[in-house]
Order: structure tokens, then sequence, then C-alpha cells
């Protein structure tokens, strides 16, 4: 399955996300941002392992200033 | 107990929490690592630890969107980040009457350019707006108050003041009630809040910052890297990134967070220093600054001596009884000027929390000496 990331636009907004995914229990972990994805030079989270519904609408839900990204 | 005798805690207070220290050292001797500009563990461990400090801060501000605060070195970058980067031209700015030079000089340089107006706010002898008095222009762009003078004390009544400037934005300066007042921002209805870290905080020099309520309303002072949208050549819009470029004072941060995390009960009670003002007032040789509302008195008064100027004053205080405190314009000539205490100045008495009944009493005996 594809290798699931949550972008977000700064390093605040990763802590906010990570401390709302801990509370959702799913699971994640800081990574640098894929450069497959951004030349970003910051930070995202990779959901591991990648959720489906329920849980993608829940993350959805928290209305983040993010975007999901699948990446083979 | 050693009596603490360092009575210039409006210049920055000590001494700090001891978790202040540890904290800092514990960020350089075994953390390491930056804020945002990479994923590794430390850098994470450092971010953790500055939005914590951001949060802490929005609590005591009063305000609910931590990310509307920016952290700066000081209030003094603060306040030039907001007066810089608001559009202020072609109006007017009215000002209390105590500002510091932290707010009166990009002020003047702007009026120096020809960009805006400055006017005071009627104010009484001590410093007080009158808010029976006050006018509001339509042109008023912004409307700066002094929250806590840094010569007399006195404290505004910002919630009333709110109320009677009606709908013109409104920045307080807070550098010197933050921390010892309960601050409570966008209950007030302010606008714009600039602080600094190191006095009623009781955090380290080096940190400060601003809160602001439609920060999209202000242009960043400095431009740089964020670590975030860093493809792009103009500033990222997101917050608080739009006013943080170059690496912050990460080791500041972490005391600052230190010290939210472990604020002082106060030692003294408001009764032990309105008996040191009153005593002070029936003693002939000395002139008190003070707030004339007992009420709107913060930690600090000033005072002169009516045959040593400030400075003979300071240095006899220190010099005889270990009494260490600040004489001179305190960077507040308006303050002084309004006080008709310019161009000589006072010698300034500026408590901390820690500071005991007992700390209080020496001053007076102090000032009974040299009376």
């Amino acid at each position: 399955m594809a290798r699931q990331f949550l972008l977000l636009e700064n390093t605040r907004a990763v802590i906010q996300a990570e401390n709302h995914l801990k509370e959702l229990n799913i699971p994640c972990r800081v990574m640098p941002v894929p450069r497959a994805i951004s030349s970003e030079c910051g930070m995202c989270l990779e959901i591991t392992p990648p959720v489906k519904e329920p849980q993608l609408e829940k993350i959805k839900a928290l209305a983040l200033p993010s975007t999901i990204v699948a990446l083979d | 107990m050693k009596r603490l005798t360092y009575f210039d805690n409006s210049a920055t207070s000590f001494p700090k929490p001891p978790a202040v220290a540890a904290a800092i050292s514990h960020y350089l001797t075994e953390i390491g690592g930056s804020y945002g500009r990479s994923a590794n563990t430390r850098t994470f461990t450092v971010a953790r630890t500055i939005e914590q400090c951001r949060d802490a801060l929005a609590q005591e501000l009063g305000v609910s969107q931590a990310e509307n605060i920016g952290f700066t070195a000081n209030a003094t970058q603060a306040a030039n980040t907001v007066i810089n980067g608001l559009d202020l031209e072609g109006g007017r700015v009215l000002i209390s009457p105590m500002e510091h030079n932290a707010i009166a000089r990009p002020l003047e340089a702007l009026r120096l350019a020809g960009k805006i107006t400055v006017e005071p706010l009627p104010a009484h002898p001590d410093g007080t707006i009158d808010c029976d008095r006050i006018h509001v222009p339509e042109d008023t762009r912004l409307v700066i108050i002094n929250h806590q003078s840094n010569v007399n004390g006195v404290t505004q009544p910002l919630e009333t003041l709110r109320k009677t400037i009606h709908s013109a934005p409104v920045m307080i300066d807070a550098s010197q009630s933050l921390g010892k007042h309960n601050f409570l921002a966008e209950q007030w209805g302010l606008d714009f809040v600039v602080f600094t870290g190191h006095k009623g905080l009781m955090g380290p020099t080096g940190t400060g910052g601003f809160w602001a309520k439609n920060p999209e309303r202000i242009s960043p002072l400095l431009l740089g890297g964020t670590g975030s949208n860093s493809e792009h050549l103009s500033m990222p819009d997101s917050l608080p990134d739009r006013f943080e470029a170059g690496t912050p004072n990460i080791a500041g941060l972490f005391g600052l967070e230190a010290a939210l995390a472990n604020k002082p009960e106060q030692a003294y009670t408001q009764s032990n220093l309105h008996e040191l003002l009153a005593a002070i007032r029936d003693i002939p040789a000395f002139q008190l600054y003070a707030a004339t509302n007992p009420r709107q008195q913060g930690s600090l008064f000033s005072l002169t001596h009516e045959s040593m100027d400030s400075g003979e004053l300071a240095w006899k205080l220190d010099s005889l009884f270990g009494i260490e405190t600040r004489s001179g314009l305190h960077c507040a000539p308006l303050a002084h000027q309004h006080l008709g205490t310019a161009p000589s100045g006072t010698c300034r008495i500026s408590l901390s929390p820690y500071h005991t009944a007992d700390d209080l009493g020496y001053l007076l005996e102090a000032f009974q000496e040299l009376a």
C-alpha cells in the first residue's frame, strides 16, 4: 500500500496535528518532507500504517491546514 | 534568609525562578537542535518546547489563537514590527503620556518622515489617561497605551479605555505588566499587545514578542528563512512563520517556557507596598512619584530627594546599603515630562515577587537614613 503523509504549513501545525492524531489513536511519525512531494525543508507527519475511512474522515474533520498525500 | 537588595526589576527581573537556568542549561548541554529547519528528534523536541511556550503565553495574554503570537528579541523589536508593519501613513497616532522610547522613537521617525501625526491622550497628573476627555478623531489609525508605567508604576484601566476609544485599533505596551496582572487581551477588545519575556514574566533577556488580533494587517519587519515554504522567495502567510524569519533564541525560549511554568508566589503583600509608599510620603526630604489611586499602583515607583540628584541618590543606596536601583530618565522622557521630572529624572525602585516585607522594611530604613 502507498505511504501516506500529512503535509502541514509549518512546524507549529505539525505539532498540533501530531497531538490531534494521538488523541484519535492514529499512529504517526515526524518525517522530513519527502523530496518527491515538495522541495520544502521542514517536517511532515507520516501516518503509519496508512488509514482509510472512517479514520481518514476523522482527520479531515479536524480542519487542519493540511494536505493528505499518498506516495508509492 | 539572605536579604534581597536588587530593586531594579523593571530593567530586568532578578532572581529568576531556578527552573529558568536549568532549562537553558538543559537545552545547551543535552538537547541542542534547531527549530523548524529539519525533522530530526532534537529539532522536534525543540519545536515542542517552543510551541508549549507560545501556548503558555497565549494563556498569560488571555487569547485563544497562540499562533497569532510572534516571538521577537524584545518588546522594542515587537513594537517596531507592529508600528512599521501597519499602514499608518496619512493618519494620526494617539499615545498615552507615559510611553517608553521603544514606542516614541519609531513613531518619531514616521513623524519626521511626514507619514503620521502623533498626539498625546489627555491625562491626570500621575499619567492616568482621563477617560472623560478622550477624543478620537476620525483619521486615527492607532492608539498606543503603556499599560504600566516604567517610571511611577501607574497602571491604565484598559477595559474602560477600550470602550472609550470605540473602534480605533489599540496597541498595548505590556512590557512592565505582563506576568504581574491578570491580562485579558481578547475580553478587553485589544488589537495588538507587545511584551518582553525578561521582566514580569521572569524569563531570560533576549525574549519577547507580540500578539495581534488580525495579524494579516501587519507586514513583517524581518524577512528570511523560516523552514517553511522554502521554494518561495516571499515570506509565508502562515502563522507564526510570517513574523519569525531566522533561527529564534532557542535557549532563551526554553528559559521563558520554564519561567511561565514556575511562576513564584509574590512574597510581599499589596498592603506591605502601600504601607511603604505611605511611609515614604511622610519623609519630607523625598518626593514620591506613584499612582494617585492605590488600586492602579504597580510594583514600582520613583522618588526624588530635595538635595541629591537621582544619580547620587542611587549611588548612595548602592554604596551605603547595597540597594540597587535605576536613576535618570528610564528611556521614558515623555513620561518624565508629564510628571515634571525631566530632564533630571528620578530614582526608581522596582520590586520582585521574591521581595519580602523585611526587604521593604530595609529599603525604608535606608530612605530614613538618607533623609
